[in-house]
């Protein structure tokens, strides 16, 4: 811990008194405290007068950092990280620093707007006032209420959007579907089945040994600049010994002591095998699995057996000499833990491969202690009474076939859609773009375009996307920036917080947040809705939110978050082994290595590799293709911020070069990545990019970045510069930026990429239902 | 690739800041440098048949000297602030001297003009005296410039400003060559058969001398390359930027083939020397030589990322 | 105004360094730079061949040098030192002759397209006169950057610059640069061995002709 000495850096002001005073528990916030400006200030650059400010949340991406608008004539022209936010700690990631753009993006949408006439998506529209708009609405939603669970609100869940969950439920349906079932579903439902509660936080900052199966904290993870920091202060200043596995050359990869290239697919069989080492050593924790597991050592030994360190090299690539010393490592060096992300469980066998993962550390018994695997901690949130009942479930809501998902996903809905196997009558998108993020793109727009399939589609948004761009009526919504929330995240600190996402700026001209959307549209559809939205103001209905938490109500409540921003009780230290109190929340109390769900349900019941059979037989011309996050960029969330699309407009197809050689192509030749083709589909799903050869990839993949190709979101998106006399007829005066007319990436750079999820096949996990972006074979030619 | 590269994923912005203007700026002041010196020697030797040479010089190179600083002007990002110049001078930049030598100049030069043409000989002289190292350095300070900006290896040489005079003492010379011959074909209505033989025999000469002084040229140049080549590994890469890179066809091609070998050899060689036409040829060839060597060193000098 | 007897740097650790451009983008905030161009920007090169091949990267800003060739040759004194040694330039004054950015053995200045001045990082030195850390410096979610004065030997900087080995960018430019690395790459520092390919934005090596 550095002493603070700079003093002249060191004013702090009475926000950080409480975080100095418990300075020795939380070494990286002392740290933070000393980085703590009199709240973080920031100056005007040619008077050196201090700005105002107000603290926030940052909502670029699902790590709900602590952030601090700084403003000046009601103007946002800075935002800097929040030091008190226990995540973040007065850091924020390069999208974090540009959500001024979010903000100020001058292709923003201001007037709701109708489609003028003709098929949707022929970008025909005309503006109308809030009051038409609404009129339409309600009387079209009014009629609809006949029927009422055919309503579905498609949502994203890093909003945590409660508000729109109430909407759906006090309409009467069932059918709020958020984006987990395209993300982490089958990592929640995996380590829900196994420990009790859905999600993980490895503690990294303590670690000794971490073995990264397939994430990237340096470049991409739900808790970017949290995880990040304590990543790196487990490599260097507590002399972790890092490994990592990937398929490709990562940020991460690179900080690492070791780097493994996998064969795609194969990760349970690398754990498992790993775990077969430990066991047949006797390097496990004997007492811990038979206290804490539901299976016994002599059990779970002969369950693994099966799977040699021989057996993994001959199908993951990873020699059974470095398994077998890698294996003996983590189980000599405490505390240890793994970590991985989305990428590990988004395979068809994803609830497995987690299962697989967890259960290195289970037997190690690095689980939920210091260094180790922990489980995820944060608040609950109230539901404000009168709280609408939830209706009965849906074949979209809980599907039947996928009896471990939390709801249908957003593409296995879209899929049900086209079959009619659940009719629609109103369809409600909000802070999703499925066109653009969905798997088999063309799927969802055909849905989207077909009138009969969804007969009304109001789009919820502050920008156009690909997905409003098929809407029938669009709302303009405020942004993060202009709008009110709670946001309770997993804590990295492993100390639970509570967060404020508060309105820093008025909301531009006529956008209304969605608070004001659902309360307003409720009392014109009445019914019985109204009752549930009767919260006069949004602080009132946030006041309701926390008012289980009695430490911060004590603290001063809404009053004090939105001073500071966030608060957590000072008193509370990570809580490891909380599992020894009272077991951990599953059916039997203790780890469910045996898994009896599973088993009723005729999948296996203990950790298994089930291989994914189309990467077993790679043609000549196959590879699998896999889509990864950037730091720069947020799924396509961030794709209106000019200066993330400066750094990372473009996604070329990354191919090792002697694969590249085999193929004949050359590093800048145009490529065709062609699905191979499924029964039944009517188009062929192919795209062209650019070849990027590099040597950081396995021979057998072909790696893209998501978040590129953007087609209906404006100019930054879409890398289209405005000229002078555009820019000065933007209204409001506000969002007029000449550096509109700078855009160079589309003309002068190498463009804007191609979005690669359309060639992704619809395809969840039969367990977790979660989409399995990683199991994608394509045919790589020259085009 | 081959294995083992270096692969750059993100590079550093490279900015090529001096554009052509300052390569014309320098081509026009090495002319006027070049002319003035021409100007001086014909006034200095007092010879009658070098008078309307003399002449012709004199008002060129302040003429000329007019218009190289507008090059400079237009090429600043803030043309209208140009008297920060004056008011702010920086004695530590090459700049600053620059400009004061840009503005005493062109009096002077004007000065010498009106005495050449009033023909107060002896006034001429000392002014014609006076201001040969100011057109020196004139044209001497932007070698310093470049010689001066000390991350670019194909400027930072002690050669450069030598190489710089030079340059302008042939493009100088061969201005006037090409001045002279239309003066002499199409303006020049002496009847007197044996004065105009004595006229073209001064252009000839000249030529002679332009020559000679682009052979100096040829040696300066090949021994700064030949420097370059073995010395630290950026400025080796300078070296076969002009070698084999980029910049090849206009160095090795246009500079030294059609703007040095070829005028040697129309100007010396048996069959040419004795023909006008060969001279203003070769003049003109090295005009253009120069040119390119202006665009070379300035753009050529920014082309190697620094980073 | 500058306070006498202060000497600013910065020392960046690479091992901490993730790449992850917050500080470029911070800048970009701070300083209102345009797109286009960027006051701090990485370098990231990729060695080795499969499997052993690893990233390497380096973020770059001015270096505020102690003998900054730009300051010495800017004919109007738009570039200064302060005593500080922040190296600063005066917008009001700067004329855009750009013989700073050809002087500079860093790449790190640029031309503002919407002002038409040059500009550059100057350690965000009205940041540090109110007491602030540089905006880079603040947001850099691993603290790989430490910004302060090496006058005062207790300050962090200076226990940093005394425990560990650090490098600076072209030593042999005798600039005296203030920006430290500890563990930078020397393919990464190293001017020569690019080898521009596609991903490498061509549109970042503008020919101005
Ligand atoms: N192949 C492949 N596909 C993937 C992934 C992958 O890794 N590979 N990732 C998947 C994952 S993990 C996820 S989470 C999904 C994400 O997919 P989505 O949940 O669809 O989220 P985003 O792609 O971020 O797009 C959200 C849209 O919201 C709009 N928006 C931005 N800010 C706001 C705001 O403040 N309010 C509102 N209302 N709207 C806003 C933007 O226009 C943007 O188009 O994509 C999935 N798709
Ligand atoms: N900076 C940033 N942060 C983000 C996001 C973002 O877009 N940018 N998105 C947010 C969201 S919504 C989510 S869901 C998470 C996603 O965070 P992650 O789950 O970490 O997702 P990715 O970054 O797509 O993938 C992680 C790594 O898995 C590797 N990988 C892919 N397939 C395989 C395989 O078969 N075997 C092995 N061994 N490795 C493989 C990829 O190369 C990549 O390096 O991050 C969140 N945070
Ligand atoms: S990690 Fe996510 S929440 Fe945090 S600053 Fe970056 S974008 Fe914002
Ligand atoms: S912000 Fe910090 S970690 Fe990120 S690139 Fe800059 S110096 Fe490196
Ligand atoms: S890095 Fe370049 S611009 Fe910065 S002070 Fe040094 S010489 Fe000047
Ligand atoms: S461009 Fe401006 S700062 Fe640079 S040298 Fe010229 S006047 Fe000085
Ligand atoms: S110190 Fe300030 S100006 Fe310099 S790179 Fe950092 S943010 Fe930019
Ligand atoms: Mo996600």
């Amino acid at each position: 811990m550095q002493n603070i000495t700079r003093r002249d850096f060191l004013k702090v002001g009475a926000a950080s008194t409480a975080v100095l005073a418990i300075e020795c528990q939380f070494g990286p916030i002392a740290s933070a405290a000393e980085r703590f400006i009199e709240g973080g200030r920031s100056v005007n650059r040619t008077s050196g007068l201090p700005r105002s400010f107000l603290p926030s949340t940052c909502m670029q991406c699902p790590a709900g950092c602590g952030n601090i608008s700084y403003i000046e004539e009601s103007r946002v022209v800075k935002i800097g990280g929040n030091p008190t936010h226990l995540s973040n700690q007065g850091s924020l990631c390069a999208r974090g620093q540009a959500g001024i753009n979010a903000l100020y993006d001058p292709d923003r949408l201001l007037k709701p707007m109708k489609r003028a006439k003709g098929i949707r998506g022929n970008n025909d529209w005309i503006e109308i006032s809030w009051e038409e708009a609404y009129d339409e609405i309600a009387k079209t939603m009014a009629a609809a209420r006949s029927n009422p669970r055919d309503f579905v609100f498609l949502t994203d869940d890093l909003a945590q959007d409660d508000l729109g969950r109430r909407f759906t439920y006090a309409f009467g349906s069932p059918n709020a579907i958020g984006s987990t079932g395209v993300y982490d579903a089958n990592k929640l439902v995996g380590t829900q089945l196994t420990w009790g509660k859905a999600g993980d936080m490895p503690d990294l900052a303590h670690s000794k040994y971490i073995l990264v199966f397939g994430a990237n904290p340096l470049e991409s993870n739900p808790q970017f600049v949290g995880l990040a920091r304590r990543f790196i202060d487990g490599i260097q200043k507590n002399q972790a010994k890092v490994v990592a596995f990937d398929i490709r050359l990562t940020n991460t990869s690179t900080r690492a002591n070791e780097t493994h290239y996998v064969n795609p697919g194969t990760y349970a069989l690398l754990a498992l095998s790993m775990a077969n080492v430990i066991m047949q050593e006797g390097l496990y924790d004997a007492a811990f699995i038979e206290q804490w597991t539901n299976v016994s050592a002599a059990q779970l030994a002969q369950h693994l057996a099966q799977y040699t360190p021989e057996r993994a090299e001959a199908e993951t690539g990873v020699t059974a000499l470095v398994i077998r010393r890698i294996a003996t490592e983590f189980a000599a060096t405490k505390p240890g833990t793994t970590i991985s992300d989305a990428m590990l469980s988004n395979y068809a066998n994803g609830v497995q491969n987690e299962r697989a993962v967890m259960l290195l550390n289970i037997i190690t018994g690095n689980i939920d202690t210091r260094g180790g695997l922990c489980m995820p901690v944060q608040y609950d949130l109230a539901e404000p009474s009168p709280a609408p009942p939830a209706p009965a479930p849906s074949l979209l809501s809980n599907p039947p076939e996928l009896p471990f998902a939390f709801q249908q996903s957003v593409e296995t809905t879209m899929q049900m859609i086209k079959d009619r196997k659940h009719s629609v009558n109103v369809l409600m998108t909000h802070g999703v773009n499925p066109v653009y993020s969905n798997p088999d793109m063309g799927l969802t727009e055909d849905v989207l375009m077909d009138q009969t399939l969804i007969p009304y589609h109001i789009a919820v948004t502050p920008y156009m996307n690909e997905t409003a761009a098929l809407a029938d009526i669009i709302l303009p919504e405020t942004t993060f920036l202009e709008d009110w929330d709670i946001e309770v995240r997993p804590s990295p600190e492993l100390v639970p917080y509570v967060s404020l996402k508060q309105s820093v700026v008025p909301a531009m001209e006529s956008a209304r947040s969605f608070f004001e959307i659902t309360t307003q549209l409720a009392g014109m559809i009445m019914g019985g809705m109204e009752q549930y939205f009767a919260y006069k103001s949004v602080q009132g209905y946030l006041k309701a939110r926390i008012s289980d938490i009695s430490g911060l109500n004590q603290a001063g409540g809404l009053d004090y978050l939105m001073q500071h921003g966030v608060w957590y009780d000072p008193k509370t230290r990570p809580n490891y082994g909380s599992f020894t109190a009272g077991g951990f929340a599953t059916p039997s109390g203790k780890l469910e290595v045996y898994s009896q769900p599973l088993a009723d349900r005729n999948f296996s019941a203990l950790p298994t590799y089930e291989p994914i059979a189309s990467f077993r037989e790679l043609g000549n011309n196959e590879m699998v293709l896999s889509i990864f996050d950037t730091a720069i960029q947020t799924d396509a969330k961030t794709g209106n911020c000019m200066w993330l699309n400066e750094i990372q407009h473009d996604n070329p197809v990354w191919i090792n070069p002697a694969t590249a050689a085999r193929l004949g192509i050359k590093d800048g030749d145009i490529v065709k990545l062609t699905r191979s083709h499924k029964s039944g589909e009517a188009k062929e799903r192919s795209i062209t990019s650019t070849a990027y050869l590099t040597e950081g990839i396995h021979e057998e993949v072909v790696a893209m970045a998501n978040g590129n190709g953007r087609a209906e979101s404006g100019s930054v998106a879409e890398g289209e510069p405005l000229t002078a006399d555009e820019i000065t007829e933007i209204e409001p005066r506000a969002l007029q930026d000449p550096n509109m007319k700078l855009i160079w990436w589309k003309e002068k750079g190498t463009g804007i990429g191609i979005n690669a999820k359309q060639i992704v096949p619809v395809s969840p996990d039969p367990i977790g239902g979660g989409q399995a972006w990683g199991d994608v074979v394509v045919t790589v030619a020259k085009a | 690739m081959e294995h083992g590269d270096v692969n750059v994923v993100y590079s550093v912005e490279h900015q090529l800041p001096l554009i052509m203007y300052i390569g014309q700026y320098f081509f026009f002041t090495g002319l006027s440098a070049g002319s003035f010196v021409i100007s001086v020697i014909a006034t200095l030797l007092g010879r009658k048949e070098f008078k309307p040479i003399g002449k012709i010089t004199a008002i060129l190179a302040p003429a000329l000297l007019i218009i190289a600083p507008l090059n400079l002007i237009l090429d600043l990002e803030q043309p209208l602030r140009f008297w920060h110049l004056f008011l702010y001078y920086n004695w530590t930049s090459p700049i600053t001297y620059g400009s004061f030598l840009l503005t005493a100049y062109p009096i002077m030069g004007i000065i010498y003009a009106v005495m050449v043409f009033t023909n107060r000989q002896k006034a001429a002289k000392v002014f014609g005296i006076l201001g040969i190292p100011l057109a020196i350095s004139v044209h001497g300070y932007t070698g310093f410039i470049l010689a001066l900006a000390k991350a670019r290896s194909l400027w930072n040489t002690a050669a450069m400003p030598t190489i710089f005079i030079v340059s302008a003492m042939i493009s100088g010379i061969g201005l006037v060559v090409i001045i002279s011959a239309i003066r002499y074909r199409w303006f020049d209505k002496k009847a007197d058969a044996e004065q105009k033989e004595q006229d073209k025999k001064v252009i000839l000469q000249l030529a002679q001398i332009m020559a000679y002084v682009i052979m100096m040229d040829l040696f300066l140049v090949l021994s700064d390359i030949l420097v370059l080549l073995t010395a630290h590994s950026d400025a080796y890469e300078a070296g076969w930027l002009l070698l084999s890179g980029n910049f090849a066809f206009l160095f090795v091609g246009v500079e030294i083939i059609l703007g040095s070998f070829l005028p040697i050899l129309l100007v010396l060689g048996p069959k040419s020397r004795k023909s006008l036409t060969a001279a203003v040829i070769a003049s003109i060839l090295v005009n253009i030589g120069v040119y390119a060597m202006r665009f070379v060193m300035v753009i050529g000098g920014q082309t190697p990322p620094l980073s | 105004m500058a306070e006498e007897n202060k000497r600013y740097a910065m020392v960046i650790d690479i091992r901490r360094c993730i790449a992850c451009h917050a500080c470029t983008v911070a800048c970009k905030a701070e300083m209102a730079t345009p797109l286009e161009v960027n006051a701090t920007w990485m370098k990231i090169v990729e060695k080795g061949a499969f499997p052993d091949v690893r990233r390497f990267w380096l973020p770059r800003l001015c270096n505020n040098c102690t003998d900054a060739i730009c300051a010495r040759n800017c004919p109007t004194k738009a570039t200064y030192k302060r005593d500080d040694g922040i190296v600063m330039v005066d917008q009001h004054r700067c004329i855009g002759c750009k013989y700073c950015i050809a002087s500079c053995p860093y790449d790190v200045r640029y031309i503002n397209p919407l002002k038409n001045i040059v500009q550059k990082c100057y350690f965000c030195s009205h940041r540090v006169d109110a007491g602030l850390l540089p905006a880079c410096v603040e947001t850099c979610p691993t603290r790989a950057m430490v910004f302060g004065d090496t006058n005062d030997s207790k300050s962090e900087i200076s226990q940093i610059l005394a425990s560990n080995a650090t490098v600076v960018l072209k030593k042999e430019m005798q600039t005296d640069p203030q920006v430290f690395y500890i563990s930078a790459d020397e393919a990464a520092m190293s001017s020569i061995e690019e080898r521009i390919n596609y991903y490498t934005e061509p549109a970042f090596i503008k020919l101005r002709i």
